[in-house]
């Protein structure tokens, strides 16, 4: 990679990951300047939510819990709990599972706002953790939240810190941890590819994608294999810092489309799609796919293969993944039709974010090979 | 169910059996060390090395157990409770009493700590390694090989004299407190 004439890159994260990590929050808030932090946690997490209670038993703080949030975040909701900080004179927010609610009360209670349109992004936000659950995909981490219909983007939205600990990474089903995964796959693909990164996005995205590649298959063939888990929620970390810094790819707002229109995880969408949209845009040149050879193929791979041939060998692993994890797991589609998808949606997306891509579409509908990048 | 009345307000309660056992660690800890300062011809020297009344602290966050360890005028250390009016030199603090039961219920080694960040070391860093130092000795004295292994970074080869005579008289001074 060339060193850019110009870049900027912004990631204010620490990160905290292993054994008994989620035992360091109360002195890293103390550090944060927090007597009394909020906690917000999903309603997905489940019991292991305890985990997080009894890290501050021998604290001297006293924690405020909400543990019911919805997982998608709403306004009402984000009004509410902006008002109970208030009233309970908290002083940072820590999110458990999902960051969107948490991210939207941090928005109001900071700026003292009643409405996102009154977000300025100029003032620094109150101190914000998170703490990674499983199904965890980097957007947690990451400048984006989405609340309803409206989608905020700002560095601010950052945590200043994420505790990844073991403990917490609990088992669920193959189909929820897969489109985890492919998410996450998809943030750093995208950014790993993308022409105008830098090389500290490309690191992040790089290690992301390392991670995901022997975490994904590992945790399909054996749900209980914690050190997969482990890896997968760092990769999402990683990814999210990465996507943070580089611009949406059309895989994630395909992803998004496909996902709305059918109520499934964009995520699975984004899985089987990925190989398909990225060798369209390495064909017409809109990418770089042969950034993905290193992280995807180790280092003996990428100095076996030839400079030319390394798009088309990085595309491969990626529909090689895609196969072994179906032939372990049989239930998990690989194909656009298998996900319950009406081929008129991919005509409808096309004309949406990028009419070119509507042969890649057709052909992951199918599993038909593409052959555009030799 | 209303995501607002599902908010409760949960006070610190406390590790009452945690922090008593690693209380008592540190109160017998900070003993041997005075012991071997007496006993020990490494350790009595990695003191003489320290400057004129050196005061190291090794305690828990935020008010768990601690221990404190100085040198006086004539250079002896002393084991000097869990509080002093002196200038403390090196702080060694645990971050919490998780970790520190690790460490006292010798799962983790004192350099593994070190190096998984466990403990925060307030103070010039050549000066806590020679702690750390003097700490793996007291602890080869006062545990049996096979538990010491864990606790230790590298388990030491002695001379049979040095290790029992040493460990009976380590062991004597410490709990009669001289």
């Amino acid at each position: 990679m060339l060193l850019p004439e110009q870049y900027e890159f912004h990631c204010p994260l620490k990160t905290i990951s292993g054994l008994r990590a989620l035992d360091n929050l109360p002195v890293e808030l103390d550090g944060l300047n927090s007597k009394k932090p909020l906690i917000l946690c999903t309603q997905d997490v489940g019991n292991v939510f305890k985990q997080v209670v009894n890290a501050f038993k021998d604290s001297d703080l006293t924690i405020g819990v909400c543990d019911q949030l919805p997982t998608k975040a709403d306004l009402a909701t984000i009004r509410q709990l902006a008002v109970l900080y208030r009233e309970k004179d908290c002083d940072a927010i820590v999110a458990v599972g999902g960051a969107d609610t948490a991210k939207g009360v941090n928005i109001m209670v900071s700026e003292q706002i009643d409405d996102f349109k009154d977000f300025s992004k100029s003032k620094p936000l109150k101190p914000f953790v998170l703490v990674a659950a499983s199904l965890q995909t980097g957007w947690e981490v990451s400048k984006y939240a989405q609340i309803e219909d409206l989608r905020l983007e700002s560095h601010l939205l950052m945590p200043q810190l994420a505790v990844i600990d073991p403990r917490m990474l609990i088992n669920t089903e193959a189909e929820p941890i897969a489109a985890a995964a492919w998410t996450t796959m998809t943030y750093a693909a995208e950014a790993a590819v993308n022409l105008e990164n830098n090389p500290l996005t490309y690191s992040y995205a790089a290690s992301a994608i390392s991670f995901i590649q022997s975490g994904l298959v590992s945790v399909i063939e054996n749900l209980k294999q914690s050190k997969a888990r482990l890896e997968l929620a760092n990769a999402a970390v990683m990814a999210g810092c990465a996507s943070s810094n580089a611009k949406l790819g059309l895989v994630q707002n395909l992803g998004r489309y496909f996902g709305t229109k059918t109520g499934k995880e964009p995520g699975l969408f984004m899985g089987v799609m990925l190989p398909y949209i990225l060798e369209y845009q390495s064909s017409i040149n809109q990418i770089n796919a042969a950034r993905l050879l290193l992280p995807l193929g180790g280092i003996d791979d990428y100095a076996r293969c030839p400079e030319n041939k390394r798009a088309r060998m990085a595309l491969d692993l990626l529909y090689v993944i895609q196969d072994q994890i179906y032939d372990i797991n049989d239930e998990l589609a690989t194909t656009l039709s298998g996900l319950g998808l009406a081929k008129k949606y991919l005509a409808e997306a096309a004309k949406e974010y990028e009419p070119g891509c509507l042969k890649a579409l057709e052909a992951a509908w199918e599993r038909k090979a593409l052959n555009l990048v030799k | 169910m209303d995501v607002i009345s599902s908010y409760q307000e949960i006070e610190p309660q406390g590790k009452p059996f945690k922090q008593a056992y690693v209380g008592l660690m540190l109160w017998f800890v900070g003993r041997a060390v005075q012991a071997a300062s007496r006993v020990d011809p490494v350790v009595k020297k990695e003191f003489e090395d320290l400057p004129a009344n050196f005061t190291f602290s090794l305690g828990v966050r935020p008010n768990g157990p601690r221990m404190i360890i100085g040198k006086d005028d004539n250079g002896r250390v002393n084991y000097l409770g869990t509080s002093t009016d002196r200038p403390i030199d090196v702080v060694l603090n645990i971050k919490n009493i998780e970790a520190a039961f690790l460490l006292f219920s010798f799962q983790e080694s004192t350099s593994v700590s070190m190096s998984r960040d466990r403990i925060i070391l307030d103070g010039e860093v050549p000066y806590g390694c020679a702690i750390v130092r003097v700490l793996d000795i007291v602890e080869v004295y006062l545990l049996p090989k096979l538990i010491a292994g864990l606790a230790v970074k590298r388990y030491p080869v002695w001379p049979w004299m040095r290790k029992y005579s040493g460990r009976v008289r380590v062991y004597f001074r410490a709990l009669a407190g001289y």
